[in-house]
């Protein structure tokens, strides 16, 4: 019975070994081969044969994405720069700078999509988190989306501790109480510390004032 | 002597309380952000820059920069204790700090890193202030090409060299550079891209766009991180001591890290970061014990550690004296001297004495406020990394939004922070380089204008761009860095075909064979 597990053991630490001898050997020869060099595959990889597009990994085919959504807005950009008034070489006018700018950019977004497309400087996979960081993530970025649509509304006390109650709610596992007390005290706290002490003027929103407060 | 007469008038000024309390709270809050995983020098001096316009420019220039070296003291705090490194500078701080907080030495490392900032801090100081004078006498005859060549071409060889590959750095540094042009044109008040949108007229700020960038995106990196709730160890007050031996082995590569240090420091690079791996370098080229490098030798972190606050030091040089930021967070300190109505440049110096010495002096209290607060209460500072995320993210949010509302006090600057902040993170997952975004949205404006008053002095002739000896160094050492970028990958696929030819590609896959047994 006990040589059963230990047989296995050993089978999945030879597993690890090849598998870390295989990775090694894919490193150093991709050091070896430098950046530009011929793209390794192993039998996992899909065939490379059809357009280009379909076999680059996510950096690569984000990175073309980005380029591309880049090269539009660069085209817009330098048309609306060719419309204003251009100058003269001695006597520049406002213009001419984002002409040269507008230029430089077509250019670089060209050579984003180049470098995607061509090239393996810059290779691997989008590491997006996944499971309870991702969904820690998207709260944290949609409370703080909420906070800015509130806060002409709510005022700044308000929505301070609506949007710490909601980070505290999702990112801790404190009994409801205690998240209750953490956000009133930050979310009252920094908001009249910047308000009362450093004079900041916050937005007041409808509630506080119709209370008269 | 006008150097050292500068400075202690400098001096004076500086133990004033504002500007006391300004080195105080600079160097806690550097220390802080340096040693909280997932936020640096860049996010701190960014939460603080719009709360410092109501203050005088001193305040705000001290601040930065005593977050700056606060975050190179904190940054190396985690890489001992918990073996992950605050920032990018903190990285080579693992490779032996770790270790000996393995073998219960952490205690002397902290002290060890500590006292390296400080001596280091202290040589660039003594460095900074003697070598000042004469970077800005030399400066002074500067015209618009040779500002022309240092802004852009500086900008443009810092975008090449920290993005890694040309495209990481290019990108983010025009994408800085056109979000810079949105707004009134100052000389003629035409309005540019901005959609008939007054709230626009006066372009993006850039303490909401470096907010944005570095503090939404950090935080959703802390958020994701999966060592977010790894717990450090404990360092006790009687375990700091490092005995004699730790002592005696640690002066040379002190020594040799601060020179180090500080040249990198005055050259467009990501100075911290590459002193650090340099000094490591050297100190396994020539230290007696380079064998026990990567062990927990002493050696491994006195001079990295001393070098990327010599590096620190060294950076400030070109962007106090010449108004060139070569870091992200120094793009920050010149943006306070322009919001501030101080124009950078050489004659900061000449025009505004009492700022430019009472900065200096301000950074060299910072430095011994900061040896103070890393020594004894480094067991305090190892507490700070177990505040929990749920407490520092809404604190941290807070803050960020009062500061970008506070800056035109207008809802626009926070849907600006929040977009931006989701560009960033986009850009940081496709490995895109982000310093270069926020140092082309400062120097933007500054190389338009150079390049503006260039065309008028050379009636419209681009020769007079490339007229003079310095600019023409400038350009040629640009050109030779972007030609050898090219042809550097076209040689090693090169190299590595014919190698493969040769079959010596069988030997490399022995070499890594024999590398794992």
């Amino acid at each position: 019975m006990s040589a059963t597990p230990r047989k296995s053991k050993e089978a999945v630490h030879d597993t690890e070994v090849v598998t870390e001898s295989t990775q090694a050997i894919s490193k150093v020869m991709a050091d070896a081969l430098g950046p530009n060099g011929p793209s390794q595959h192993s039998e996992d990889e899909p065939d490379n044969r059809g357009p280009i597009l379909w076999h680059l990994d996510s950096i690569r085919l984000g990175r073309v994405i980005v380029g591309i959504v880049s090269l539009a807005v660069s085209i817009g950009y330098l048309m609306m720069a060719l419309d204003m008034p251009q100058g003269t070489g001695a006597q520049p006018g406002p213009g001419m700078w984002p002409v040269a700018v507008g230029g430089a950019w077509i250019v670089i977004s060209l050579i984003v999509i180049g470098e995607a497309l061509f090239t393996q400087q810059v290779v691997g996979s989008v590491d997006f988190p996944k499971g309870i960081y991702r969904r820690d993530v998207i709260l944290y970025l949609s409370a703080t989306l909420g906070f800015i649509i509130a806060l002409p509304w709510l005022g700044q006390y308000i929505a301070a501790v609506l949007y710490t109650f909601v980070l505290f709610k999702f990112l801790s596992k404190l009994p409801l109480w205690r998240v209750i007390l953490n956000s009133l005290i930050v979310g009252i706290g920094v908001s009249a510390l910047f308000i009362i002490v450093l004079q900041v003027r916050m937005p007041k929103g409808v509630i506080l004032p119709m209370l008269g407060l | 002597m006008d150097a050292l007469f500068g400075f202690l008038g400098g001096l004076e000024l500086a133990l004033q309380p504002e500007l006391l309390i300004a080195a105080f709270l600079g160097a806690l809050l550097g220390t802080t952000v340096g040693v909280l995983p997932g936020l640096g020098p860049i996010a701190g001096a960014a939460l603080i820059l719009p709360l410092t316009f109501n203050y005088s420019p001193a305040v705000a220039l001290i601040m930065i920069a005593g977050i700056y070296l606060g975050a190179q003291y904190g940054g190396s705090t985690t890489s001992v204790l918990l073996n992950i490194p605050g920032d990018t500078s903190a990285i080579v701080a693992t490779f032996d700090g770790h270790q000996m907080a393995k073998k219960g030495r952490a205690g002397a490392a902290l002290t060890i890193m500590a006292v390296g900032s400080f001596i280091a801090g202290t040589i660039g100081l003594i460095l900074l202030i003697f070598s000042a004078q004469f970077v800005a006498r030399f400066a002074i005859n500067f015209g618009p090409a040779e500002y022309f060549a240092m802004t852009a071409g500086g900008l443009l060889l810092l975008a090449r060299i920290t993005g890694g590959s040309l495209a990481s750095g290019l990108l983010p540094m025009i994408l800085g550079i056109a979000m810079a042009t949105v707004g009134m044109e100052m000389a003629t008040s035409y309005f540019r891209f901005t959609f008939g949108n007054l709230n626009l007229a006066l372009g993006f700020s850039i303490a909401t766009v470096a907010v944005g960038l570095y503090g939404i995106s950090e935080l959703a990196y802390m958020l994701e991180n999966k060592n977010r709730d790894a717990k450090p160890m404990k360092v006790r007050l009687r375990d700091l001591p490092p005995n004699k031996e730790e002592w005696r082995r640690s002066i040379t590569p002190w020594l040799r890290g601060s020179f180090i240090g500080f040249g990198f420091g005055l050259l467009p690079v990501p100075s911290a970061t590459l002193s650090t791996f340099t000094s490591y370098k050297i100190e396994q080229s020539v230290s007696k014990y380079r064998k026990e490098l990567g062990t927990g030798a002493v050696e491994g972190i006195a001079g990295p550690e001393a070098a990327n606050n010599s590096a620190a030091i060294g950076s400030m040089v070109p962007v106090l004296v010449l108004g060139l930021p070569f870091s992200a967070t120094l793009a920050l300190m010149l943006s306070a001297m322009i919001v501030q109505g101080i124009q950078p440049g050489p004659l900061v110096m000449e025009r505004h004495p009492d700022l430019f010495w009472s900065v200096i002096a301000a950074m060299v209290i910072a430095n011994v406020m900061l040896l103070v607060l890393n020594i004894p209460m480094v067991g305090l500072w190892a507490q700070v990394l177990r505040v929990p995320r749920h407490w520092l993210i809404p604190i941290i949010m807070l803050v960020a939004m009062i500061g970008a509302f506070s800056v035109t006090r207008n809802q626009i600057e926070l849907w600006i922070l929040f977009v931006v902040g989701i560009i960033g993170y986009l850009l940081r997952k496709l490995q895109f380089s982000l310093a270069s975004f926020l140092i082309g949205l400062v120097l933007g404006p500054l190389i338009e204008k150079y390049f503006m008053q260039g065309l008028f002095i050379g009636r419209g002739d681009l020769g007079y761009f490339v007229a003079g000896p310095i600019s023409i160094t400038i350009w040629s050492i640009v050109g030779v860095v972007f030609v050898a970028g090219l042809l550097l990958p076209i040689y090693r696929w090169v190299k590595a075909r014919r190698a493969a030819a040769r079959g010596e590609v069988v030997e490399v896959k022995h070499a890594a064979l024999s590398e794992i047994d």
